[in-house]
């Protein structure tokens, strides 16, 4: 899944259409949109709303049992850019610095988005056209997006992707503006959204489910504890890996007898683990 | 969308920009997007990276080592009889992905990370030479060398290096079949090319792209024929299912490819990680084979259990004495 995050609500509107996304109204401090994939949170301006508004939005999708593995971040929304960027450009973001704390943050471009790349400079307070920048977009928003994702995933789970809007400028663009930048790019926003979200490195358990039901059945009938439970589905693994063993079948084979005798419980899982390392091993 | 390709993004420190040797690298890879940073650390160590999804595009960190140009070699490599023994780190991480690999383990990123101040390098080496009279060194320990050779060419000025320092020996460790990039170099006693190689059944299963036994054995033997000192290195030696028949079959090739009278040693190791490096590995390869079979714990060692590799090791320096090789020049690490 993805949540995304952004600073302004015209910054979320064609995403919410684009994804039917539902207002979850249960949230006050900050506005959430939600459908089963994508997680839309709109923080505010600034570094500390938007790495508040990402913890609370990851502790949500957290409540909501989705490992972390297969939560992917995405910090969208306007840049302002140094001239040699053109207006309406959407970049994807390779380094983000902190104009305040001298940080720097790498995102790990690991998939291939087709989009530019280029850096950014995220700020405290609006930059104004006197700055001396040299090639990079600004923002005030994406370091701490990204420095309050770190803490709870890895680093290829993290990217920002930008929309040009002024040439240090800000009051540049009115809300029509605003809308047609993104309407401009919407089709290159939908795509990289789509990909990203779904983009996760399977390390998933081997062992499927009919035969999980069949693990926890025989657990749960031996009062097992959760030691117990952890041993046993590690032997079961290791026998499909090493012998390609018909799981099922051993699993749905097995004898025992449910008893509320402690060590007739242990005696039969032991018997049970004995029988998955005998088709374990040569 | 796919994953980027391999070496897309240069991350280069800053104070390198515009240096020889760090133009010598991005020259190799004109499309590239280069990214500066202050210094290697803040990519190459940061918390939570994985290293599985990094090997899906790797990046090269192009840098300055600023510290700890020779390490102390540890008791579980071996020396070859060798006295000062040491390594050093010119690269990390490697071009290939083996499942075995404790790389992995040691080091939070899989991009190649790429030192350029050799002249540091040489100068705390020639130091301890000075100091010691002699040194075995081995330069490719974290990495491989020779496979990383046309990014840049550490084992020419290493050889060069050496050429100048007879008392120095120095061991680059590979899997490469990239002889040809060093093929032009006058062959010298010490720099000894330590080949791993492994069964074709192995390479496959185990030794994801690197090259096959055929196309190092070509490279191995043009190696020796060239007058250089290569050393064979069988590791680690895997108990696969038929693993007599398929080592059987492997010493055969080997003694068909190469002449075993001119090999300067062979070794013989088994499957063997730091405790630690093993769960970490496990963790990141949860379904791997290798890491699901069965393995013995010594002190702060996961091996192969200890009666398997005896008669593995048994096995396959019989194999090799078979052919000829007296036992004195075979090494066995447990």
């Amino acid at each position: 899944m993805i949540i995304i995050q952004v600073a302004l609500q015209i910054e979320a509107r064609q995403i919410i259409d684009e994804f039917k996304l539902k207002k979850n109204v249960a949230f006050n401090s900050f506005e959430i949109f939600e459908s089963n994939e994508i997680l839309l949170i709109i923080s505010g301006i600034g570094k500390i709303k938007a790495s508040s508004a990402i913890s609370t939005a990851i502790t949500y999708s957290l409540s909501k049992e989705i490992p972390l593995e297969s939560v992917n971040l995405l910090n969208f929304g306007f840049a302002g850019a140094t001239e040699n960027f053109q207006i309406s450009s959407l970049l994807h973001i390779n380094k983000i610095s902190d104009f305040e704390t001298n940080k720097n943050y790498y995102p790990d471009l690991i998939f291939k988005s087709n989009l530019e790349k280029a850096s950014l400079i995220s700020f405290n307070s609006p930059v104004d056209h006197n700055s001396q920048l040299e090639s990079t977009l600004v923002d005030m928003e994406c370091s701490g997006f990204f420095e309050a994702s770190s803490i709870f995933v890895a680093p290829h789970q993290i990217q920002s992707i930008k929309i040009v809007a002024d040439h240090l400028n800000p009051e540049y663009y009115t809300k029509e503006k605003a809308l047609q930048l993104i309407d401009s790019n919407l089709e290159k926003i939908i795509n990289f959204i789509d990909f990203y979200k779904d983009f996760t490195f399977n390390t998933q358990s081997i062992i499927t489910d009919e035969e999980s039901n069949l693990i926890e059945n025989i657990l749960l009938d031996l009062n097992a504890t959760k030691s117990q439970e952890i041993k046993l589905f590690d032997e079961v693994k290791k026998c499909k890996i090493l012998r390609d063993s018909n799981i099922t079948k051993l699993l749905s084979e097995f004898y025992y007898e449910k008893s509320s005798n402690k060590n007739d419980n242990k005696s039969y899982y032991n018997s049970l683990v004995q029988l998955l390392n005998s088709k374990s091993v040569n | 969308m796919t994953s980027e390709k391999v070496y897309k993004h240069i991350y280069i420190e800053k104070e390198l920009i515009n240096t020889p040797e760090a133009n010598s690298i991005i020259s190799k890879f004109p499309k590239s997007e280069i990214i500066e940073v202050k210094n290697h650390r803040e990519i190459f160590n940061r918390a939570k990276q994985n290293f599985r999804v990094q090997k899906l595009a790797p990046k090269i960190i192009i840098a300055k080592k600023e510290d700890k140009f020779l390490y102390t070699g540890s008791p579980y490599t071996p020396d070859f009889g060798h006295k000062n023994h040491f390594y050093n780190l010119l690269a990390v991480n490697c071009i290939y992905d083996c499942s075995y690999c404790y790389l992995q383990a040691l080091y939070k990123s899989a991009n190649l990370l790429l030192y350029v101040n050799n002249n540091d390098f040489f100068d705390a080496t020639k130091k301890k030479l000075d100091e010691l009279s002699s040194l075995y060194l081995c330069i490719s320990y974290d990495t491989d060398l020779l496979a990383i050779e046309y990014i840049y060419p550490y084992c020419k000025k290493w050889i060069e290096f050496a050429s100048n320092n007879p008392n120095l020996y120095l061991e680059c460790r590979t899997k490469s079949a990239n002889y040809n990039s060093i093929k032009e170099y006058k062959p010298i006693k010490n720099f000894i090319l330590a080949w791993t190689l492994s069964p074709d059944e192995i390479v496959k299963e185990f030794e994801p792209g690197t090259p096959s036994l055929k196309a190092r054995l070509k490279a191995v033997n043009n190696a020796i024929e060239d007058g250089w000192p290569v050393r064979i290195c069988i590791e680690p030696v895997l108990e696969v299912e038929d693993w007599k028949q398929i080592y059987t079959n492997f010493i055969n090739e080997l003694s068909i490819s190469i002449n075993f009278g001119k090999v300067l040693h062979f070794a013989i190791g088994s499957f063997r990680l730091n405790s630690d490096h093993y769960k970490t590995i496990k963790k990141l390869r949860p379904n791997d084979w290798l890491f699901n079979f069965p393995v013995e714990k010594h002190k702060d060692m996961i091996c192969t259990p200890k009666d398997t590799i005896n008669l593995m090791e048994e096995f396959i320096k019989n194999e090799i004495e078979n052919k000829g090789v007296n036992g004195d020049n075979i090494f066995c690490f447990k």
